[in-house]
């Protein structure tokens, strides 16, 4: 690390908070909107700043959570719950403060875990072949179709809709050319930026306008940050818990921060007693979803840097931009480029740390910001989208690209359909493809090898497995059409 | 709703079909392994199946027979900035970036937010300057420029 990565670190984790408080603007669309600008930084600079921006808008939506009942982002929708309770109590500074401190504790102990857990899975990995990369990359992929809020039906659509999207273009194995239709520019494929930034800023952009933003007005002084004794006592074993939960289920594919967050408001009602209390004022309701969702953040650093796995679609988007900087994560990225992944590992750690001492002392100034207006910033986000877009490739196609994947992504949003399987299937095929194609061509019984490889058979049969418990697990569309999540 | 979503079954369904029979045509199988066809071909197999699948499982297809938008006003601004995007996209080799988003900018919020022209102009124009500095000048990406050097 050198000074222009704390410096990035520092920025990153500004833009990230405020990007948490500000409503009608999303983690995801913004690293998507701000993966060009990366485009100029070296790769550990441009994951720190990326890292940062997304842990930092954990925290930021905790405080529209807490201040004014709205969450600032998805993994804040339970800090609402007790979080704002407490604010009506007059107790929104002891709130504030144990969400940053929460924040801070959970990122801080899956950076540990991180340390010492990743080079042991990129040793275990080096053994991987392309059958057992192709095993684990279904398992993710199944996984996330698991996990996601919808339909898995909807959800394999749009996975289906990403392969097929990633496969125009040359193939890269036969150098012959597929969907191009004569088109000079599918030759080169569809561009990345152009989808992400359509699918998560425009699409974001158009549902805000439909619903014609207004952001509220925030009432009274914030008093006394620092928790008091009594809440740091009730909060230490919340703090274990939530960890703990968000750092397994970042790791596995298709969990998050919004599942590790769910999942530990509910196992603190379950096992911090009086559970009846829960959405009335309880410090644990805060403690223990944001040590959770900040420590699925960092655990989920690690598939995408060992394995170079993504398990989201925000380490689906870190992903892109490491490829795009000529930087291929995986169990070699360690032994090969160290100094990469040690450099990703400690602006994880100083970006955890600017979370916290930074986001203290301007709590004033992120409440004041609460007081934007999204007209504010709707032409500023549109533009982003434009340059950005732009900025790749100085091709006026990527634009249209773009627009199209806006407009696509809206509707399929408002139709219960979610973008993730989408966007992790356009990142993850090249590499599937590729897995399974070199298995296929190594093996002299075929479609055998991945049964006859120990650790494949595993993975393709959980794979299987799972998919079997998803057919028989209900999950009917929603009769009322608000817009699918991302 | 539930118009446009029977209508996207349907795609899935034949954009499938039409995928698979395409991949057929680039070779599913070779001697030395698979084709080219061949990923797209299990790609085109998974669509057609998903789509089925949402047309006859129950409870997969949406019955709800509300509009798209929410309402008339919100159909026009989401449409306006549609256009407008569109709109930027045709005139920015033209006219090159600042201006376009200068002028298109305003325009556009004008057109969505009931606020005075003076906020519009101000709050479009400095945004569409703060981008242009931020990535023509701060990092050095070239812009369409127009007809005035800017």
């Amino acid at each position: 690390m050198n000074p222009g990565h704390l410096y990035l670190c520092f920025i990153g984790t500004l833009i990230g908070t405020l990007i948490g408080v500000l409503p009608g603007i999303g983690p995801l669309a913004t690293l998507s909107l701000l993966l060009p600008i990366t485009l100029t930084l070296d790769p550990v600079g441009s994951i720190a700043m990326l890292a940062a921006i997304f842990y930092g808008a954990m925290y930021g939506g905790a405080i529209t959570s807490i201040l004014i009942n709205i969450p600032g982002e998805a993994a804040s929708v339970v800090t609402t719950l007790d979080g704002h309770a407490m604010a009506r109590q007059g107790r929104a500074g002891a709130a504030l403060g144990m969400a940053a401190f929460s924040s801070f504790i959970g990122g801080t102990f899956a950076l540990l875990l991180l340390t010492f857990f990743s080079p042991w899975l990129a040793a275990v990995a080096i053994r991987f072949g392309p059958p057992e990369y192709a095993g684990l990359m279904m398992l993710g992929l199944v996984c996330t179709l698991l996990m996601i809020q919808g339909s898995p039906l909807r959800g394999l659509a749009m996975m289906a809709l990403g392969f097929l999207l990633a496969s125009i273009g040359i193939d890269i194995v036969n150098g012959t050319e597929r969907f191009t239709f004569g088109s000079i520019n599918l030759t080169a494929g569809i561009d990345l930026l152009a989808v992400v930034i359509g699918l998560f800023g425009v699409s974001e952009i158009l549902l805000n306008v439909e619903e014609n933003l207004r952001s509220k007005a925030v009432t009274g002084r914030i008093r006394n940050l620092m928790p008091t004794r009594a809440d740091w006592r009730a909060a230490l074993p919340a703090h274990l818990r939530g960890s703990s939960l968000g750092f397994v289920l970042g790791i596995i594919p298709g969990g998050g921060p919004i599942t590790a967050s769910f999942m530990a408001y509910a196992a603190e009602k379950r096992f911090a007693g009086r559970s009846h209390e829960f959405g009335s004022g309880r410090i644990e309701g805060v403690a223990g979803p944001e040590s959770s969702n900040n420590s699925a953040v960092v655990s989920g650093m690690i598939p995408l840097l060992s394995l170079g796995i993504p398990g989201n679609a925000v380490t689906a988007l870190l992903l892109g931009a490491l490829i795009i900087q000529g930087v291929q994560p995986g169990p070699m990225l360690i032994t090969q480029q160290p100094d990469i992944f040690w450099g990703v590992v400690a602006s994880l750690f100083v970006g955890n740390v600017f979370l916290l001492i930074l986001n203290i002392p301007m709590l004033g100034l992120w409440v004041q910001l609460l007081r934007v207006p999204y007209a504010v910033l709707f032409p500023l986000i549109l533009l982003l989208a434009l340059v950005g877009t732009f900025a790749a490739n100085k091709n006026l196609f990527d634009l249209w690209v773009m627009l199209g994947f806006g407009v696509g992504g809206y509707v399929l949003r408002k139709l219960q359909y979610e973008m993730t399987p989408l966007v992790l299937a356009f990142v993850l095929a090249p590499l599937f493809e590729q897995s399974v194609r070199q298995a296929l061509v190594m093996s002299p019984h075929g479609a055998l090898i991945f049964l006859q490889r120990p650790v494949s058979f595993v993975l393709i049969a959980l794979s299987l497995a799972l998919a079997v418990a998803m057919a028989f697990r209900r999950r009917p569309v929603a009769a009322k059409e608000s817009p699918g999540p991302i | 709703m539930r118009r446009l979503d029977r209508l996207l079954i349907a795609l899935w369904i034949l954009l499938g079909l039409a995928v698979c029979a395409y991949a057929t045509q680039l070779g599913l199988f070779g001697p030395s392994g698979p084709e080219s066809g061949f990923f797209p071909f299990v790609t085109g197999v998974l669509l057609t199946t998903s789509g089925v699948g949402i047309a006859i499982v129950p409870g997969q297809r949406i019955e709800s027979s509300a509009s798209l938008f929410d309402d008339a006003a919100a159909r026009r601004r989401v449409l306006l900035v549609i256009a407008a995007v569109a709109a930027m996209i045709i005139l920015m080799p033209w006219l090159g970036f600042l201006t376009t988003a200068a002028i298109m900018s305003p325009l556009l919020l004008r057109a969505i937010e009931p606020r005075s022209w003076l906020f519009c102009v101000l709050t479009g124009g400095t945004a569409a300057v703060l981008i242009a500095l931020l990535f023509a000048r701060l990092l050095d990406v070239p812009l369409p420029v127009g007809p005035m050097g800017f």
